[in-house]
């Protein structure tokens, strides 16, 4: 009995095998039958293949986090969503690769400000919309009404809280038009960078027109837009800057950046973004990829709640808390070098950079004397509200930055919670005495920043409150050029002196870009492949 | 047996709409997609705008009454992230989850009933302590942890299959495995369990006394009556195939109704994460449901009580 009970141990272990040989040969298969169709063609003529191969598309592949929300340029708020669309749509004006304080032209030739409160650009002539629709004067004037909901019976579209400063347009003749706004705004230009030109009338009958079915004058058609997984656009032979020399571009959806690091090490997507220091040595361990870095326009900071919390409203307790931390260590050995120290929230590369400010040292006795003097020398507790999962190593750096408060006899008790959950604190006002953020200005000009994060009044996401600083701040965004850039610099020292927040970091951001790819990654986190080339 | 059969429906329908309402609350505790929508710092109409557009501005009840009033009618709303129908998004979605977790439980029972067997046949030596001690060992072990690893394993060191995506046959191999483990485990421990409790036997050892072939006694005796707790098993096993798709898909990329549960969840899109609890209750419930009809039709015992 146990020679047959043993044969059917034998069987049983055959039957796992070929169970599990079945399955790989189902899968072989389709792999086989693939290979072996340029086998076989290849073996009765070599030559023939060997010329029709370089003309072959040029294909690039992208992988982003999240999809695209939409194909509607003025109803997204993203940066996923506008890496799709800037290769499907133009805009008048691009910001400048090596420069992100300067503009070049795309559907403008050039632009001039006619007066403090006025724009004038002169536009491309004989451009046309993948449908066949003109693109002149009327379609600039038709894009800012469409986007600020000045059309009758219309509401304004989801990028207009950047457009706020916009009265009205004016066109001039089919090539000239004029964009007005309520007070001279030193970001219109900027402004103007982010509008995406829709055909007049596109969304006349159907509002949601263009939400799926894209159309614009830029250089790509979408082909296949599969959501949570791809979309796939086709170069435009025709395009007015030239044909683009990347025949097919595709934008993957991979959640997880694990998988986005593997698939960048063996090849198979030419550029993922947000590599995490900590694997940049990985993304190059194949030999396929390289990562490249970048500033960026996000910039660090532990918000300090000046007005409900008495201790923290103390300026020489603000300025103990900036000199106990030591930025230069985190940024080394935290951010393993991907960050750069800033005296204020102004890194060199911005708009009104002030050389003349250097970052706070790290001076723990200094602190101690400072915290002395504003009457609490044995320092005191306090709550700090961290976002997970939002910021690069935003858990890592607020720990550094605790232990380091440590020093000078501030507790400060750690309170991690989901983006959601700290999103919706931070809306209704209700903070623990501090918490930490990395802003990211698209902007390049710490104006709107300071607006919002440091001016005082309920609706922005600021927690002080300065009468002087506040008109300093207004001074400078209602003055537009040298004299915008050097009011924002009073603003800088003032708050260097009277410190809104604990001064961190400018970030660096970390693309992993295959080998075979021609291509720079840029400050503003927008990915454009228009100029780009495969080796 | 009908009216056993009406019995079971109705309480599979309450069981859904009581999932639904829950998900309905539970995902409205959990926040509001306003915040997450506007950027930072924007103002409080900007905030009060959107909260009417999104028809948030109501009271709970009031939003729920609404949703099912439109939701019999076949109108699950509109996704808040992609402004496009809920539904027609998760219904796109379904085909990929369902191409994955139906290959996960075919390897799963390829692979988890012959391990159970072998187990169960070599009883306390070697073969049940490599099979026992494997199966702890996949119990163990995060799916996550090992989708990771095969990826790191196939894809980037041998570069064997694609890390991945939904690209052809190849690319379902990972993720099928990864999502595979959990039912294995449990199709393996169940069978072997029930093989021991049936190989000992009065029916099996008259078999064998009569001199039939051990192969034969063990395959049409033993194992026939040994399966039907497994049969059952496999039914619940699909909900949690389900569950595990959502992680799955998530390392994999997979295009599936998993990771449009996760993008959804982040960005609180109700509509969407309702329309996919919706159709993945209505899945289990019918599985179960499928499994319970079945049960009593092979065992009358269970209809009359």
């Amino acid at each position: 009995m146990s020679t047959t009970r043993h044969k059917w141990t034998v069987l049983v272990i055959a039957v796992c095998l070929a169970a599990a040989l079945a399955v790989s040969a189902g899968c072989g298969s389709s792999d086989t039958t693939t290979t072996a169709e340029p086998g076989t063609t290849g073996t009765t003529s070599s030559d023939a293949t060997a010329t029709t191969e370089p003309a072959g598309p040029v294909k690039v592949v992208v992988a982003q986090g999240v999809d695209p929300t939409t194909m509607d340029p003025h109803q997204q708020r993203e940066t996923s969503t506008v890496n799709v669309l800037l290769h499907i749509y133009d805009p008048l004006l691009e910001r400048d690769a090596q420069d992100p304080t300067k503009f070049n032209g795309i559907l403008a030739t050039s632009w001039t400000q006619v007066d403090p409160t006025t724009v004038e650009f002169k536009l491309q002539a004989g451009v046309t919309f993948s449908g066949g629709e003109p693109f002149d004067a009327e379609c600039v004037k038709y894009n800012v009404d469409r986007l600020l909901g000045f059309l009758p019976g219309t509401e304004p579209a989801l990028l207009a809280y950047q457009f706020g400063t916009i009265e009205s347009t004016e066109v001039v003749d089919a090539e000239t038009v004029r964009i007005k706004t309520k007070v001279p705004d030193p970001l219109i230009l900027s402004r103007m960078a982010l509008l995406y030109m829709i055909p007049t009338g596109s969304v006349d009958a159907d509002p949601e027109a263009l939400m799926s079915e894209p159309n614009g004058t830029g250089p790509y058609n979408l082909v296949e837009w599969d959501r949570n997984n791809q979309v796939v656009l086709q170069a435009k032979e025709d395009y007015f800057r030239g044909a683009p020399t990347v025949d097919e571009l595709v934008f993957r959806t991979i959640p997880e950046a694990s998988t986005r690091l593997a698939e960048i090490q063996v090849g198979n997507v030419d550029i993922i973004t947000n590599v995490p220091p900590e694997n940049a040595a990985e993304v190059g361990s194949q030999g396929q990829a390289d990562v490249k870095e970048v500033p960026s326009s996000r910039i660090a900071a532990v918000w300090l709640d000046t007005l409900e919390n008495p201790t923290l409203a103390k300026k020489e307790v603000r300025q103990a808390l900036n000199y106990a931390v030591d930025v230069e260590a985190i940024t080394q050995d935290v951010m393993s070098g991907y960050g750069m120290p800033v005296a204020t929230i102004v890194p060199s590369y911005w708009v009104a950079y002030n050389p003349d400010l250097k970052p706070y040292p790290f001076d723990q006795a200094k602190a101690r004397e400072l915290l002395a003097a504003a009457g609490v020398p044995d320092g005191f507790e306090v709550e700090m509200l961290l976002p997970r999962g939002r910021y690069l190593m935003a858990e890592e750096v607020a720990q550094a930055v605790v232990a380091d408060l440590a020093g000078v006899g501030v507790n400060v008790k750690l309170n991690a919670v989901e983006f959601g959950v700290f999103a919706e604190a931070t809306q209704a006002r209700q903070i623990p005495g501090m918490f930490y953020a990395a802003w990211g200005e698209p902007f390049f000009d710490p104006g709107g920043m300071l607006e919002v994060t440091v001016r005082s009044g309920t609706d922005g996401f600021s927690w002080f409150n300065n009468p002087e600083i506040d008109a300093l701040i207004d001074e400078a965004q209602s003055t537009v050029g040298d004299e915008h850039v050097n009011n924002l610099q009073e603003v800088e020292k003032a708050i260097y002196e009277d410190p809104p927040f604990i001064f961190l970091f400018a970030q660096k951001d970390l693309y992993g870009v295959s080998n075979r790819l021609d291509w720079s990654p840029r400050s503003d986190e927008w990915i454009i492949l228009y100029g780009a080339s495969v080796k | 047996m009908l009216q056993y059969l009406i019995r079971r429906v109705l309480q599979s329908i309450i069981v859904i709409i009581l999932l639904t309402m829950i998900v309905f609350v539970i995902a409205r505790l959990s926040g509001n997609p306003v915040d997450l929508m506007l950027p930072m710092g924007a103002s409080e109409s900007q905030r009060t705008q959107l909260i009417q557009e999104l028809g948030l501005d109501q009271p709970l009840p009031v939003q729920y009454v609404k949703f099912i009033g439109r939701a019999v009618q076949g109108d699950f709303g509109q996704s808040l992230r992609f402004r496009a129908p809920a539904m027609e998004l998760v219904l796109e979605k379904l085909p990929a989850t369902a191409k994955l977790a139906l290959t996960s439980l075919l390897l799963a029972i390829a692979a988890g009933i012959p391990l159970g067997i072998l187990a169960a046949i070599r009883y306390r030596r070697a073969g049940d302590y490599i099979v026992t001690t494997g199966v702890t060992l996949g119990q163990a072990m995060p799916s996550f942890w090992l989708g990771i690893m095969l990826i790191l394993i196939f894809g980037v060191q041998l570069g064997w299959l694609p890390v991945s995506g939904d690209e052809g046959l190849s690319s379902l191999i990972l993720p099928a495995i990864t999502l595979s483990i959990v039912p294995l485990v449990t199709i393996a421990k169940v069978t072997r369990s029930s093989m021991i409790g049936t190989l000992p036997q009065d029916f099996v050892r008259t078999a064998e006394s009569k001199g039939l072939p051990w192969g034969n006694v063990v395959r049409r005796h033993a194992l026939r009556n040994a399966l039907i707790p497994v049969v059952t098993v496999i039914g619940v096993l699909l909900g949690g195939l389900l569950s595990g798709a959502v992680i799955t898909e998530q390392i994999f990329a997979w295009p599936g109704i998993g990771s449009l549960t996760i993008q959804s969840i982040n960005a609180r899109d109700f509509p969407v994460v309702q329309a996919v609890t919706l159709i993945t209750s209505t899945i289990i419930v019918g599985a179960n449901l499928l499994v319970d009809l079945s049960y009593s039709l092979l065992d009358p015992r269970i209809r009359r009580s």
